[in-house]
């Protein structure tokens, strides 16, 4: 090593020794510190890079003057370098230890904030759990996890119609009381007409809500004004052979129900009471040569028999939280948006619609859904073809028989209805055991 | 044509339910005067006509929750073909509080369980037969102020439709408390001797009128007078 650099080395020495004096002693900057003059050994034989000490103040023009030192200092210094490489060494290892410590300790951060989010979720998962056992406890004190008696999802419905009307609609309708009824306390109402061209026909049933005291007179005047308006505005449609489309419907609907509405309304005024009380719900189908439509407000059912036996719902019924709720026309007033229509641009050979008092009887109502065996109970929305195959047939043929019979034309209709109410009464158990009013419009026309 | 020419057979579907709890006295005071022999014939007569009614064999469920002073497993709820009546046996005290939350609870369960499982179902109803007063042992210095939590939670079901709750006392029964406890369209009843046969079978026609849409108020007024002591304090 040069003269210049071992002065460097000895400087550069010197000042890391002053600084690990300082942290040894633990002294703040600007103490008074003694340090030692560095003196270096006089290099020996087995010594590398060390050149004897020069005198700095020393007159260039003399020879340097090597200073001899004494053996005991010489280790000394020794032993204080090695210290010093040491403590260098050892600081540069703390500082690669404070790196490992700082990353660790971003680890443990980030675990901590893992742990945090697990423990959250964990908490999720036991309330959900704790609800899930309420509901399993209350199965359990029920005593079956799956209604046992659920019959099984229905299969497609593909069932013609036998017979044939020569394409005229022929219909039956009746509205009868509940059992352990009587005639005057039953709510619904029903009419069914056929355009003056006879291409059309015009169904129309309401419900008046049970609790409501005059509902029944809502139900008649709800249906009077329907139907007159609904029939009037489809015989113009007829007399110009004008198709209806599907947005047509709708207006025609809407104007429709808006007539129901003002009826009811005008009757309420009349008789100074409140207009709810004259709640009803209210269902009206339309069918013509090439359309098969519904509109409604509430629960009940409508459905219809395609030209090739597909027996289709033609509505879904608004129902609430308890098996008895439901909307009413009156609800018009503050919820114009509430009727609901569908339209299907195909004829039918039959049309139908139904109080909910006979939906039981004619109706998949409630069965095992269609794919699981063990899920909550479904409500398919699908007419029975074979309650209404049966039915509908009988509608179709029973005229051309009473005509055998030499009945007049004035009278069949009328023995049809009450024959048809006869069996609405109690024509099978299910309809004879039903305590809610049952009312049934059915049109068929089959080519 | 002697037969109608209209027949139709019509698809099976499941039920729509309603739940009744029946939370009945077996105090040591309903073993005077035959009460509760005649109220257990009552029962019985009850469960039989429901089970022979096509109507309501398969939509009607029945729970029964006897108390006195100590705490009785609850029967049921579960339809009147399935339902087995317990021995009841007249003892003890009227710690009426905790038995009436059992019927309610009782209720609460069903519907959720009918929610699970998608079943359709009708307001349910809690009937409390009594022939005392509830003992204010039951909660001791807090009784009066559990009475009226019982109160407030019974209204508050009238007001929300959860349930209908009708009190029937009997006998010598004290009606004050039974008042506070009640909806206010329902009355608090006094039954007319031990007509409790007479007073099930117009539970049961009341229960369906109200399945059907009738109003609460109306149904439960109606038709009465074959049990009803014409005394009630409402």
């Amino acid at each position: 090593m040069s003269p210049r650099k071992s002065r460097g080395y000895a400087r550069r020495l010197k000042k890391e020794k002053l600084a690990a004096d300082i942290d040894d002693a633990g002294l703040a900057p600007g103490a008074e510190v003694k340090s030692e003059t560095l003196s270096l050994p006089v290099p020996s034989q087995g010594e590398q890079g060390l050149a004897p000490s020069v005198d700095a103040k020393q007159d260039s023009a003399s020879p340097p003057v090597l200073r001899q030192e004494d053996p005991v200092s010489v280790v000394a210094e020794k032993e204080r370098k090695q210290a010093e490489i040491e403590r260098i060494r050892l600081a540069s290892e703390l500082v690669a230890v404070n790196v490992q410590l700082n990353k660790a300790l971003a680890e443990r951060e980030k675990y901590r904030r893992d742990v945090e989010k697990l423990g959250t979720e964990i908490r999720q998962l036991r309330v959900m759990t704790q609800q899930a056992e309420i509901e399993q406890k209350a199965r359990a004190k029920a005593g079956l996890s799956v209604p046992v008696e659920a019959p099984d999802f229905p299969l497609p419905q593909i069932k013609l119609i036998p017979g044939s009307t020569g394409g005229v609609w022929r219909s039956a309708c009746g509205s009868v009381h509940g059992c352990e009824k009587t005639n005057e306390q039953c709510q619904d109402r029903s009419c069914l007409l056929i355009t003056k061209g006879g291409k059309i026909a015009v169904l129309v049933v309401a419900d008046g809500a049970g609790s409501a005291a005059n509902s029944a007179v809502g139900a008649e005047a709800s249906v009077k004004a329907i139907s007159e308006f609904a029939k009037a505005e489809l015989e113009i449609f007829e007399a110009k052979n004008e198709s209806i489309d599907q947005e047509m419907f709708r207006r025609l609907s809407t104007s429709a129900f808006i007539a129901a509405l003002k009826a009811v309304t005008l009757r309420a005024e009349a008789d100074k009471q409140a207009l709810q009380s004259y709640g009803a719900t209210l269902i009206m189908v339309v069918a013509g040569p090439d359309f098969t439509a519904c509109a409604h407000i509430g629960d009940g059912r409508a459905g219809c028999c395609l030209r090739d036996g597909q027996w289709l719902p033609l509505l879904t019924p608004m129902k609430g939280g308890e098996a008895n709720m439901t909307r009413f026309l009156t609800h018009l007033w503050d919820y114009p948006e509430l009727v609901q229509v569908n339209f299907i641009p195909m004829p039918s050979s039959a049309a139908f619609c139904i109080s909910d008092g006979c939906e039981n009887a004619s109706w998949f109502t409630k069965t095992k859904p269609q794919y699981r065996n063990n899920g909550a109970l479904v409500d398919p929305n699908m007419p029975s073809a074979e309650f209404w195959g049966s039915i509908a047939k009988t509608v179709a043929e029973l005229p051309d028989k009473f005509r055998e019979q030499g009945m007049l034309d004035t009278d069949i209709q009328a023995e049809m209805d009450k024959l048809f109410a006869q069996f609405l009464l109690g024509g099978n158990p299910t309809l004879k055991s039903e305590r809610d009013d049952k009312t049934i419009a059915l049109a068929v026309n089959l080519p | 044509m002697s037969t109608n020419p209209f027949s139709a057979e019509s698809p099976k579907n499941y039920e729509q339910k309603c739940t009744v709890a029946l939370v009945v006295d077996i105090s040591g005071s309903m073993s005077e005067h035959n009460r509760l022999t005649n109220m257990v014939a009552g029962l019985a007569a009850f469960i039989k006509e429901v089970q022979d009614d096509e109507n309501l064999k398969n939509k009607l469920e029945i729970g029964i929750i006897p108390y006195n002073h100590l705490c009785h497993t609850p029967v049921g709820p579960s339809l009147a073909a399935d339902l087995q009546l317990p021995q009841l046996q007249a003892d003890g005290g009227t710690f009426a509080i905790q038995a009436i939350q059992a019927g309610i609870q009782m209720v609460a369960d069903r519907k959720a369980w009918y929610r699970t499982n998608g079943l359709s179902y009708y307001r349910p109803w809690v009937i409390h037969i009594t022939d005392g007063e509830p003992d204010p042992r039951e909660f001791l210095a807090d009784f009066e102020m559990k009475w009226d939590d019982l109160a407030q939670q019974i209204r508050q079901a009238e007001q929300q439709k959860t349930f209908c709750f009708l009190s029937l006392g009997v006998d010598q029964f004290k009606p004050d408390y039974l008042e506070r406890i009640k909806q206010v369209q329902i009355p608090v009843y006094k039954m007319s001797g031990l007509k409790f046969t007479d007073f099930f079978k117009w539970l049961s026609a009341t229960i369906a009128e109200v399945a059907k849409g009738a109003d609460v108020g109306k149904a439960v007024k109606s038709n009465t007078d074959t049990w009803d002591s014409g005394q009630s304090p409402s």
